[in-house]
């Protein structure tokens, strides 16, 4: 066998290694017939210094390191060979005459790849066959025994005798305790210095005025120490850790040196998404890039989350725009509601496992390149490659995740179903009667009429007296949830040749839900991204991934439907099983069947009862989808010449959404009382080109630039064909098609659209003596959505300027790094599609509360105005954004900081103007809105430790963002999601998405008024209640490694945001929240809300409150029925939705060792246990995450009204590589 | 050479960016909805917005405040103990004028299409049915301006007054549009009529009397009551002939939804009025309400609500009367009392009673129906339809007003004819649900106070009464 060592910097590939090298991979089977192993060869001069001796293997490796040359051989001719490891410092790593010294006297010689100038091949010399011949190398390298002694004289030359006063001397260790030999010693101020011997001995005569020491040596952290006097000084040094420099991916998809940017940005390496254990890329973002914040809308398997970067700047949805591979790419969440289910975002498609990095393009000079989609940011994914010359890696990694519910509502379990202290079998709620109270036993039951058959055959009849006093909070809750898991395997190979390479991947991700039924997520993705290069000029390379995702998720929210709705408020002593069967009127009825018995109707007398049975939501609804999703890109480079590079790159995001909802018959609502199935299908096609030249010019020496003409065509179609019945022929059949419908019950609808962008665009990098950089971009685009009126392009440019200035400034010795860096930009919104034109529609006329009138039902059908006026005048809003920071490293880069500030201001923000409706529209698309955002980003990374088997690093990132919707005309408030009682909006003035809501009537003073039974009352006009926008969002990073072991901490917290607790609010209503259960004892005779008098020393159920007026009795009245309800002002509902967490902790232990690879083949094993969620501090909300968003990815944040419960998990992770 | 770069530079650079312009124009049309229509499909999108209107969630709105309802839970209790804020009446306000809009469009494209005549008759009727309405649930409202955004984006508000005048004004232009031999709609394109010129002539005259009564004006109101549907058969109505999916009746599809159970109208002034079994049953002994009331509500599990039962008023397929024979014949009793006296305004109303005998108003039932007339006799003293401290003319005015209480059950019309006559010596002693004061109107919805520059000055408030019955 042989083996081909190439290390570092192999960034270019040239024809004649490629020959070279197969010259010797040809070559060398005979070489091991014929060459024996084991010759040892000493070199006498090495012998004769005291040399540290070191294989030849050991030594090659050193200056492979040491120096950063590539170097190639073949161990087998090298083994036995030993050389002098001083020889390193000794020729002052010039790896020509190092090498020259140590293969002097051996079989072997080496020369220079020609035309390179950081190769070389160590081969086996001719002399082996032939005479004494010298190494063929370089002349200009070669070195004589005369010239080596003077080298070696002239390195330890102190300075002038005559000035010495005194002679120190020590020992330099490593932090591991192993001497250091080669170490530079010089004397601060002065010339010259000495080294270290092998022992790690030095010796050095001190001028009279030195005051320090430098001890410096390749691979360790510089250290300055002060002689004070001393004649002796023993110096420990500690490694440097790998700190290569930062590359960043830029918009288009580049990699680019961090250290030359003039914007921030940040990056997320893969492994942190992979380690986060999420499942979803982007909850796996959370907590680790300062400006970007994630709402999770609930533990929902496959459920998508809220990106908000630098905040919100712009009103029609804040998403940033996802690019893979150079090609943007679909995120959308489409048919999410308050309602109905949490549905994904579609980078969730994207197997966590294949993404070599993410780097955040926060601000909008980083975006710039993208124009109209940049406002929101860009997130540039980057998948994994294979290496070139690189043998086979095979990754396997497997992880199985324990799932528990993360919090449970508080709920009362003193008083039973009824209202006004009475029991009440078919009561909404529970305020009825206290349940210790009871006579206990066996309810009585009027067993002579009507009753319900449950399908095991049970028999429930009415209840006349309720005598049980079974509490069945925890059963009905085990009835419903379970612990989940997900089992999440990944598998790649990836590896490459001297032209192509290969990365090619499998995963499979299998959820099952905490809610026991239909609550489900499968994800499977198949990748194959490869490259070749053909000739010198031309390389090809094709990323291509396919995803095929499968779920099922439980209806939530608003909607009578949902999970929680009717589970929370279910009476602590009703029991929930046996959920579906018949109702008879009496004995000897026809059943009616398909009947659902829940807590307002404990017979199943009702058709419609208001709220599902939770048991019925899970086991007699289905909401799925199958995605299949098509990914791929290929790109074409060629280098015409020396200064000039074309570039070809295409892409193909398509994807089919095929979902079906199915709610069995007698499920709640008025239609789907009647069973009802949706199906439907949603087909995404984006195609995504570009053409850039790139031109490097030479200008003059100093000046390096780099500039490149792009052309980009974008093109979105979609096309949504869906259908629906209601009244099935069987509602028991397990069909799930149109035909168990009959005719006259079909719903049909479709919908198409199809839209473009063209841009020509063109940056301009400019490097001036490496310490300043200056980049100039600019882009002409044209957009199918601006109107016919408006300017046909739009020019969006950026200025990027970034100062290197500890290369020009005379700085401490700790700071090891400085840019200042400056940037402006221009980025916008495209306009939505179809608004620049009035239309028609057919009408669907709603009523309120109740039904609909569907107009192609009456007379020939009908169509009417739209709503909505069209204008032709719509143009993209601009976004021009300020950005200035600080990036600054200290202690040999131990310490690194970077901050940051922004400042930008949309103009012309695209909304739906309302109008006043007595105009006969409600509403006109326009250019007219303006939102400002300013805040800070600070991102502080400290090595606290830096040692070969210790490391410890500790990261802080923090940011703050302000925003304000400076101008709404003709708005007081926009409306822009949430419930019908409180919603999120834009109000000028305020940060968009504030919560909007029914408010205490309040005089001049702001004092409440009261009505004349001293409770406070509503006002008829609402206004802003709350405002969920946290005030600021940090989070600590740390990563521990012991030997083999790890610890991986992120902790997140967000300040100052409020939550409307909309759940606790129903509950208030219902007599199911805590303090509902209170009994209170009036102390003098008190008013309740309904004018009666609870008289002194009366008991009663509820709290005693002083509004102002005196002390005043809340009871059933005031919370069910008076303001104090749901309905009443939303505002007491506002809580402080501040939370902190550990997001993740993660112990692993790695298997690498020679040892374990030698006996079991492998590379390594690790072995991880991550807690995700693990511990959640909420400052005031209970009973939810209060991250937990109801409005899924829209805009609105900070409602919950009966959300999907978030989890908290506990994963193992296998992972094995070969 | 600088110059042919820079030339060849610049070519590239505006080639490109027409050709960028050229790529992506045309494409904003959108492919899912037309952006032209025919005056037919319009009249028939007018019409079934004014019916989705009249006969729903406004209706609810106004009977929980009129003592037709009761609100038990969610948004019906909150109205039902007057919490009642702006923004809960944004959607009533929004549809009145879509309807008012719908007619401006349909009169702008029939005379694009050369098709002036009976179709634009028909829609004046019908802008002019929703005005009035708004007028009187709303006091000033805009009127002239409405629904013209592209000439008025802020409609500025006329006088109730105005309105009144503007909507009599209105229905004169479309009694002459109706006179045209020209100009019929297509088959089937009006709900209503399918075109009968005849009839909506009848409806017109119907709605100037109820309008003209709005403001007192009886002579007018009586003139007009005559030429209007004095014939069971000319009664204008919605019918909603399928019982399929969003095409029957609202009421049946309310009670069939989520909010069933939150209204109810068990323990309401107008139960306890009407029910045989209420407390203040209005039955005598010429008079038995119990067809009546079993046809208008039906009670299951303790609860009373419509009757949406198959032969329930309210039924998937009952058709929902937007002007009836009996109002007519109500207005013409109450007017005639003015101009003619006690004698005359008795015999319209025991003409009404005559037609009910006949069973025709609760679906031809005969069964628990009585209705004698009544004689002059009857209202004064010990007689049956006397009230103390009534004359025995206020007490026949109290009758009339009563029986339009009840014809107008889940009307909104109901809530306007209480407003008009609560604080006559003869108008009813509605209680209110909370405190001492009833609600005299609908508030500005906050849209409107939101948006148009143009608002009122002064905000009336829920218990402000509007100008005309101030």
């Amino acid at each position: 066998m042989y083996k081909i060592r190439q290390l570092m910097f192999f960034n270019h590939m040239y024809k004649p290694l490629g020959l070279v090298l197969l010259f010797y991979i040809m070559g060398i089977g005979q070489t091991q017939a014929t060459y024996p192993n084991g010759i040892s060869v000493t070199l006498s001069e090495q012998k004769k210094n005291g040399a540290t001796l070191i294989s030849l293997q050991k030594g090659l490796e050193l200056l492979i390191k040491e120096t950063r040359t590539g170097i190639i051989y073949e161990p087998g001719i090298i083994k036995g060979i030993q050389v002098n490891q001083q020889a390193i410092v000794q020729y002052n790593y010039s790896t020509e005459r190092i090498l020259n010294a140590w293969l002097k006297n051996s079989p072997l010689t080496f020369n220079k790849i020609s035309g390179s100038t950081n190769y070389i091949i160590v081969r086996r010399s001719e002399r082996d066959a032939q005479a004494e011949v010298r190494p063929k190398i370089d002349q200009r390298a070669a070195v004589s025994k005369d010239e080596e002694v003077s080298n070696m004289q002239k390195t330890t030359v102190s300075p002038s005798p005559t000035l010495q006063d005194r002679i120190v001397e020590g020992r330099v260790v490593s932090s591991d305790g192993q001497t250091v030999s080669g170490v530079s010693v010089s004397i601060e101020g002065f010339g010259g210095g000495t080294v270290t011997d092998a022992q790690g001995r030095y010796r050095i005569a001190l001028p009279e005025a030195a005051q320090r020491l430098i001890f410096s040596n390749l691979g360790y952290e510089r250290h300055v120490e002060t002689i004070n006097g001393r004649r002796t000084i023993e110096i420990t040094l500690y490694p440097v850790a790998k700190q290569i420099e930062e590359v960043v991916v830029d918009a288009l998809g580049f990699e680019r040196k961090a250290d030359a940017l003039g914007y921030s940005t940040s990056q997320i390496g893969g492994g942190q998404i992979a380690s986060s254990m999420e499942g979803s890329v982007i909850n796996g973002m959370a907590g680790k890039a300062s400006g970007v914040r994630i709402s999770r809308t609930s533990g929902d398997p496959g459920a998508g989350s809220h990106i908000q970067i630098r905040g919100a700047s712009t009103i029609g949805g804040i998403q940033p725009l996802i690019v893979l591979d150079g090609i943007p790419i679909d995120n959308s969440s489409s048919g999410n509601s308050t309602e109905g289910v949490n549905q994904q975002s579609r980078l969730n498609d994207i197997n966590p496992d294949d993404i070599e990095s993410m780097d955040i393009l926060k601000g909008a000079a980083a975006a710039a390149l993208w124009g109209s989609r940049a406002s929101n940011g860009v997130i540039v994914i980057t998948t994994k490659k294979g290496k070139a010359n690189d043998k086979l890696n095979i990754s396997f990694k497997s992880s199985y995740s324990y799932d528990q519910i993360l919090e449970r509502h508080p709920l009362q379990s003193t008083f039973g179903q009824g209202n006004a202290g009475i029991y009440n079998s078919t009561s909404q709620q529970a305020w009825g009667d206290l349940i210790a109270d009871r006579f206990g036993g066996s309810d009585v039951i009027d067993n002579t009429g009507a009753f319900f058959r449950a399908a095991n055959g049970n028999i429930y009849y009415p209840v006349v007296e309720k005598r049980d006093q079974t509490i069945y909070h925890d059963s009905n809750f085990d009835q419903v949830f379970q612990n989940g898991y997900f089992l999440d395997n990944s598998l790649s190979l990836s590896g490459g040749d001297s032209r192509a390479t290969y990365f090619v991947s499998l995963s499979d991700f299998k959820q099952d839900g905490i809610i026991r039924n239909n609550s489900d997520y499968r994800r499977t993705t198949f990748r194959v991204n490869a490259s070749r290069k053909f000739g010198e000029k031309i390389s090809l390379s094709t990323n291509t991934a396919y995803t095929l995702s499968n779920s099922n998720r439980i209806r939530k929210g608003n909607s009578s439907s949902g999970l929680y709705l009717g589970m929370l408020r279910t009476p602590p002593d009703f029991n929930i099983l046996d959920y579906e069967g018949e109702y008879y009127t009496g004995a000897g009825a026809t059943p009616q069947r398909n009947r659902q018995r829940g807590s307002r109707s404990p017979i199943g007398a009702l058709a419609n009862p208001g709220w599902n049975n939770p048991l019925w939501t899970i086991h007699n609804q289905e909401n799925f989808s199958r995605v299949n999703r098509f990914i791929s890109s290929f790109q074409f480079n060629a280098k015409a010449t020396d200064w000039m590079e074309v570039m070809l790159r295409s892409g193909v995001d398509t994807y089919i959404d095929e979902r079906n909802a199915y709610f069995a018959t007698g499920s709640v609502g008025q239609l789907q009382s009647l069973g009802r199935y949706d199906e439907s299908k949603e087909m995404d096609y984006e195609i995504n080109a570009d053409a850039i030249t790139i031109f490097r010019p030479k200008l003059y020496a100093g000046l390096h630039s780099e500039m490149l003409v792009g052309f980009n065509f974008n093109q979105r179609s979609n096309q949504d064909i869906s259908g629906m019945i209601t009244g099935f022929i069987d509602p028991d059949s397990p069909l799930r098609n149109f035909v168990n419908g009959r005719a006259g019950s079909y719903g049909l609808s479709n919908n198409r659209t199809l839209r473009r962008n063209a841009a020509l665009y063109s940056s301009v990098d400019l490097n001036y003596q490496d310490y300043l950089f200056l980049m100039l971009t600019g882009r002409f685009e044209s957009a199918s959505t601006f109107g016919e009126l408006a300017k046909s392009s739009f020019f969006f440019p950026s200025a990027t300027l970034a100062w290197q200035f500890h290369r020009n400034l005379e700085l401490p010795d700790y700071f090891s790094f400085g840019k200042l860096r400056a940037s402006f930009a221009m980025v916008g919104v495209e306009p939505v599609m179809y608004r620049t034109i009035s239309q028609f529609s057919a009408p669907t006329y709603s009523d309120s509360n109740g039904g609909n009138l569907e107009s192609s039902w009456f007379g020939n059908g009908a169509f009417v105005p739209a709503n909505r006026v069209g204008n032709p005048y719509l143009r993209p809003e601009i976004k021009t954004e300020f950005e200035t920071g600080l990036d600054m490293r200290f202690i040999s880069n131990r310490l690194r900081t970077s901050f940051t500030y922004y400042n930008n201001k949309t103009t012309d923000v695209l909304f739906d103007v309302p109008i006043p409706s007595s105009s006969g529209y409600t509403n006109m698309q326009d250019n007219a809105g303006e939102i400002k955002n300013w805040g800070v980003e600070l991102d502080v990374n400290y090595d606290v430790v830096r040692k070969n088997d210790f490391t410890w690093t500790l990261g802080v990132l923090w940011d703050h963002n302000r925003n304000v919707v400076s101008r709404l005309p003709d708005a007081e408030s926009l409306n822009l999601d949430g419930l019908s009682g409180v919603s999120g909006r834009a109000v000028q003035g305020y940060q968009l998405g504030v919560l909007w809501g029914k408010k205490w009537l309040r005089d001049a003073n702001n004092a409440l008024v009261l009505d004349v039974n001293g409770f406070p009352q509503v006002a008829e006009a609402q206004g802003v209640i709350g405002d969920p926008n946290p005030a600021w969002r940090g989070s600590a990073l740390t990563t521990l490694r012991y030997k083999n072991f790890a610890m991986d901490v992120v902790i997140e917290t967000m300040q100052g945001g409020n939550i409307f607790a909309g759940t606790y609010a129903s509950l208030l209503q219902y007599g199911m929240a805590p303090e509902t259960a209170n009994i209170s004892v009036a102390p003098y005779d008190m008013m309740a809300w309904n004018g009666q008098v609870v008289t002194q020393g009366t008991e009663f159920r509820g709290n005693i409150e002083d509004f102002g007026a005196g002390p005043v009795a809340l009871d059933e009245s005031w919370y069910r029925q008076g303001p104090g309800s749901y309905a009443g002002a939303s505002e007491q509902f506002i809580q402080d939705a501040s939370w902190t967490r550990i997001q993740q902790l993660t112990l692993s232990y790695s298997l690498q060792s020679e040892k374990f690879r030698n006996m079991t083949k492998l590379q390594g094993v690790e072995l991880a246990l991550t807690g995700r969620n693990l511990f959640v501090w909420a400052k005031e909300f209970r009973g939810n995450d209060p991250n937990s968003n109801l409005s899924g990815i829209g805009t609105v944040r900070g409602i919950d009204y009966f959300n999907n419960p978030a989890t908290r998990s506990y994963v193992f992770t296998l992972k094995l590589t070969y | 050479m600088k110059k042919l770069v820079y030339i060849s530079w610049m070519t590239i650079v505006i080639g490109f960016t027409t050709a960028c312009s050229k790529i992506v124009g045309g494409l904003n049309d959108n492919p899912n909805q037309p952006s032209a229509t025919s005056p037919d499909l319009l009249l028939t999108g007018l019409q079934l917005g004014a019916v989705t209107l009249h006969s729903g969630e406004m209706t609810r709105d106004a009977g929980l405040l009129n003592g037709y309802f009761r609100g038990t839970d969610r948004q019906y209790l909150t109205l039902y103990n007057y919490t009642i804020i702006n923004a809960d009446f944004s959607g009533h306000w929004a549809d009145c004028y879509r309807v008012v809009r719908n007619a401006i469009v349909l009169e702008e494209l029939a005379k694009a299409d050369n098709r002036e005549g009976i179709i634009v008759g028909i829609s004046k009727v019908m802008a002019a049915h929703t005005f009035g309405t708004t007028a009187a649930l709303w006091g000033d409202v805009p009127f002239t301006e409405a629904g013209r955004y592209v000439e008025y984006s802020n409609p500025k508000y006329d006088s109730q007054q105005d309105v009144y005048a503007g909507v009599q004004n209105m229905l004169d232009e479309a009694i002459t549009a109706l006179q045209s031999p020209v100009g019929r709609p297509v088959a089937n394109a009006d709900l209503f009529f399918d075109g009968d010129p005849a009839k909506w002539i009848k409806v017109a005259h119907s709605l100037k009397a109820r309008f003209y009564l709005h403001v007192g004006d009886y002579e007018k109101a009586f003139d007009h009551g005559l030429l209007g549907i004095m014939a069971p058969a000319d009664v204008w109505q919605a019918d909603f002939f399928m019982n399929e999916l969003n095409a029957q009746n609202l009421y049946e599809q309310f009670y069939r939804g989520n909010r069933a159970f939150d209204m109810e109208t068990s323990g309401t002034y107008f139960f306890e009025f009407l029910s045989p079994t209420g407390s203040a049953y209005r039955g005598d002994t010429k008079t038995n309400e119990t067809a009546r009331f079993n046809y208008l509500v039906t009670t299951t599990g303790g609860r009373s609500i419509n009757n949406i039962t198959a032969n329930g008023a309210f039924g998937p397929t009952a058709p929902y009367k937007l002007f009836s024979y009996e109002e007519n014949l109500l207005i013409l009793a109450e007017a005639a009392y003015y101009l003619d006296g006690f004698t005359e305004s008795l015999n319209f109303l025991n003409t009404l009673r005559a037609y009910y005998r006949t069973g025709a108003h609760v679906n031809g039932t005969t069964t628990g129906v009585q209705y004698d007339d009544y004689v002059a006799s009857d209202f004064v003293g010990s007689g049956m339809a006397a009230v103390s401290g009534l004359s025995q003319d206020q007490a026949l005015l109290r009758k009339i007003l009563e029986e339009k209480y009840i014809l107008f059950y889940s009307h909104i019309e109901g809530f306007i004819d209480m407003r008009r006559t609560m604080d006559e010596v003869y108008g009813l002693p509605l209680p209110p649900n909370v405190g001492t004061r009833l609600p005299q109107r609908f508030l500005y919805p906050q849209t409107e106070l939101d948006r148009n520059i143009n608002k009122p000055a002064v905000i009336p408030s829920l218990y402000d009464k509007t100008p005309v019955n101030q």
